[in-house]
């Protein structure tokens, strides 16, 4: 199997899994971890093919490079020892293993240490647990070999299955019996989510509403491997078939990845690489067996013939050569495939130029559409953040969820109650509570956090999915893992449990303040036909006539992107009408002026005698 | 009562190994033990009485421990079924299935207030409906099985070997045939979901 690595470099290269990583904008700590992961199981398959120390020990250094670089290291710390183990489970033990693991892990495991952000964190979390174990197995099959020698198979059987089984169990129960006497901590809520799937939802929501974070649907998959997704298991086929040491590691590669995947949106950046790697060997291997001359020379002579004249070979066909026929049918065939299999590439080819000059080349902050004008910028968040900064006073603070925070302090320079690196989750479910309270309970805890200003983004207008209607779900799971007495997100649902706006939507959901702040004046607008028809959910909304008695509209960006509402202070509420009759009206009289100062009381009015005169005088 | 010394009969070779050579082991397992004369070791026997003690009680009952039939390491091919089972799964977006509990088909209300099925959420990038997940899972693993097809069917001789010729242009056009309804539809698809989805950069 001959994996051209040109071909390699080039899927790598353009692949816009990766690209989402390492374009100019979003470079991130990521684009080097990539790489350092790719080095290391490089370095490792390399060292298992070898059982050399010098290879195992540049694993160890490549990982000691990948825990200084990202987290994800715990990926690779989890996945050579399940390789081993897998390995032992298949009986392919060997001491080119043996010599790899055992250097790799303990170089490694001092080199991790030497992190000041890791720390001890190897010998005593549960994430580094599957390695410790692993090297205490990998130990004892190694003297159970040892001890081979001296025995007849059968007898080895048998003892090899007990001293097998009690050397896993005695493994197991150290490792549990000292997670339970606080010895080793037990996963960490991030890690664990990735295999309880619903534990994040409930449990830290915080995590889960990250966008990176959420589950990954077929479109994600689809939208960043392109036909990559097709070829990706005729890899695992290919590797299957011919199994050995080094395609187990690259198939559990390929199974564990693809599942990570699966969870979490993020994740699909450690699946590049494997998919890259499996699918070259797809794409190499068919070219190579569709372009491969025959082994028979004559056969071969034909093939050629027809090759070069395509239509012309079969007229000029000799008729007394029937073994040709056959050949040149299968020669044409061959060619339909191969421009196939050459189209399917260049549409692979023309995706990931299109996905990565229109998703991953723009600026988050500065939106482009494209429609028969040619592209139009939408410039709405530094508009909004422009306003704010010169309307605003120096001192206001403004409240929005998280994702903003730093966006308005950096280009408003204002002050906000949360942004992205806030840690205090309770602070965080109190703004979540008052986006989905009431408008007078969220006025209570607005003037509580002493806020002046309301910033929401708004897609329905323009169909920016990225709204703040879209996330409001995860306000409100967050709200209610603070306040589950207030906040219920069953709640937000339709009767039939749909996250709607429209008219079907619940009461609650139409009188948050969230819902209100949105859609304020969107009633008016008028696009295609409808009033209120909310491009992003496709629907018209259901609350058309909104008022607002606590706030008032600040600001509105010109693609209504960004809304900025002003809270009134307590004097200026429209109060309520009272029937005349109804009022009590205050006289003059009845105004005491007593101060602190004035303590002995004064009358009004009070006549002014001027002596020597008489007071009265008659006429 | 079935002679329990056999149980313990790999210990005893190992034991014997130790003592003859592999391990000196002799001088730390004291001389006294082992009889010069006969060459017999003196100390296993000691141990078997040991190991003996439990028995004077205990009847081994006779039983056979047997590795359950089907417990066999699975053939290869039987593997990656499994794999592409999983990898099945995961492209459908079953975990977000699981996570988000989406519902299986949308609906939609109409200009004349009727409500209808929409087998795909649009617009959604990080949304879906279970049914359109599994349908475009469906045509990735077409598309990959078509790929082995189109390998497997070709012979390295360039010719049909094993197959019948009928045969042989069945299998390239059933390979074919799956490759391109999985790219084309999935790119239908793409152009449902994301309207402004162009093939040209």
């Amino acid at each position: 199997m001959y994996i051209s690595p040109g071909g390699r470099v080039l899927i790598y290269s353009i692949f816009a899994g990766y690209i989402s990583r390492s374009v100019a904008g979003s470079y991130d700590n990521e684009g080097i971890a990539i790489f350092a992961l790719q080095l290391t199981y490089f370095f490792w398959v390399k060292s298992v093919k070898t059982g050399s120390v010098s290879w195992a020990v540049l694993t160890a250094l490549s990982y000691f490079y990948m825990v200084s670089a990202w987290g994800g290291y715990v990926f690779i710390i989890n996945l050579i020892p399940l390789h081993v183990f897998v390995l032992l489970l298949m009986g392919r033990f060997s001491h080119r293993i043996y010599t790899a693991y055992t250097t790799f892990f303990i170089l490694g495991l001092i080199l991790s240490m030497q992190i000041p952000f890791v720390g001890f964190q190897p010998v005593r979390t549960s994430e580094h647990m599957a390695a410790v174990g692993v090297f205490a197995l990998l130990n004892a099959v190694a003297f159970l070999k040892y001890l081979q020698r001296f025995l007849s198979k059968q007898e080895f059987r048998h003892f090899f299955l007990i001293a097998g089984v009690a050397a896993a169990a005695i493994v197991f129960a150290a490792v549990v019996g000292l997670t339970y006497a606080g010895v080793i901590a037990p996963w960490s809520g991030r890690f664990y989510s990735l295999w309880d799937t619903g534990y994040a939802k409930i449990h830290i929501p915080i995590i889960a509403s990250v966008s990176e974070h959420q589950p990954t649907t077929w479109f994600s998959m689809f939208f960043d491997l392109h036909i990559l997704v097709c070829t990706f298991p005729v890899g695992i086929w290919f590797c299957i078939k011919k199994i050995n040491d080094e395609r187990v590691f690259i198939v559990l590669y390929a199974l564990f990845a693809a599942y990570f995947a699966g969870v979490m949106v993020r994740l699909i950046l450690t699946l590049t690489p494997v998919v890259c790697v499996l699918s070259a060997i797809a794409f190499s291997s068919m070219f190579e067996r569709y372009l491969k001359d025959d082994e028979n020379p004559q056969a071969d002579q034909s093939g050629k013939n027809d090759n070069l004249y395509d239509e012309a070979g079969k007229v000029r066909k000799m008729p007394h050569e029937q073994n040709k026929d056959e050949n040149s049918i299968g020669g044409n065939l061959r060619i339909i495939v191969l421009i196939a299999a050459l189209f399917i590439i260049l549409l692979f080819v023309v995706h990931c130029t299109w996905v990565t000059s229109n998703a991953y080349s723009s600026p988050s902050v500065v939106l482009a559409t494209y429609d028969q004008n040619g592209r139009q910028i939408l410039d709405d968040f530094r508009e909004a953040y422009f306003w704010l900064w010169q309307n605003t006073d120096d001192n206001a603070r403004i409240m929005s969820w998280w994702d903003y925070g730093y966006q308005i302090a950096g280009m408003g320079n204002r002050t906000t109650l949360v942004d992205n690196n806030t840690w205090n989750n309770s602070h965080i479910a109190l703004v979540g509570k008052a986006m989905s309270s009431t408008e007078p309970k969220a006025y209570d805890i607005m003037t509580k956090l002493d806020v002046d200003y309301v910033l929401v983004i708004f897609g329905g207008l323009i169909g920016y999915s990225g709204d703040d209607i879209n996330k409001f779900l995860w306000m409100v799971r967050i709200a209610e893992g603070e306040h589950p007495q207030d906040i219920r997100e069953a709640d937000y649902f339709t009767a039939k449990g749909e996250y709607r706006v429209d008219e079907e939507a619940s009461q609650t959901m139409l009188n948050c303040l969230m819902y209100k702040l949105s859609y304020y004046r969107f009633g008016d607008v008028r696009i295609g036909g409808h009033t209120g028809f909310d491009r992003t959910r496709n629907s018209v909304i259901g609350n058309k006539n909104i008022d607002l008695t606590y706030l008032e509209e600040a600001y509105t960006s010109e693609h209504w992107l960004v809304r900025i509402y002003r809270v009134k202070k307590p004097w200026e509420f429209n109060r309520p009408r009272i029937a005349r009759s109804a009022r009590k009206i205050k006289t003059k009289a009845a105004l005491t002026k007593k101060t602190s100062k004035k303590k002995k009381g004064s009358l009004k009015n009070r006549p002014t005698i001027v002596k020597g005169k008489a007071s009265r005088t008659t006429v | 009562m079935p002679r329990p010394t056999c149980h313990f009969s790999p210990l005893l070779r190992i034991a014997k190994q130790l003592q003859t050579g592999y391990f000196t082991l002799s001088r730390i397992l004291q001389q006294p033990f082992i009889c010069q004369q006969t060459g017999n070791f003196v100390w296993i026997s000691k141990m078997e009485a040991i190991f003996q003690i439990p028995f004077k009680v205990l009847a081994v009952p006779n039983v056979k421990i047997r590795k359950p039939g089907w417990l066999v390491q699975p053939s290869a091919m039987v593997i990656f079924s499994m794999a592409l089972f999983s990898y099945f799964l995961v492209t459908a977006g079953v975990i977000y299935d699981v996570i988000v509990e989406p519902p299986g088909v949308g609906s939609t209300v109409d200009d004349r207030g009727i409500s209808r099925p929409v087998a795909f959420m649009p617009y959604r990038v990080n949304g879906q409906y279970i049914l359109e997940g599994l349908a475009s899972s469906f045509l990735f693993t077409v598309g990959g099985v078509g790929f082995i097809i189109l390998y497997n069917n070709h012979g390295y001789s360039g010719t049909y070997k094993s197959h019948s010729r009928l045969g042989y242009y069945l299998m390239t056009a059933v390979g074919f045939i799956c490759v391109l309804v999985s790219v084309l539809t999935t790119h239908i698809f793409m152009k449902i979901k994301l309207p402004g989805y162009y093939l040209h950069p």
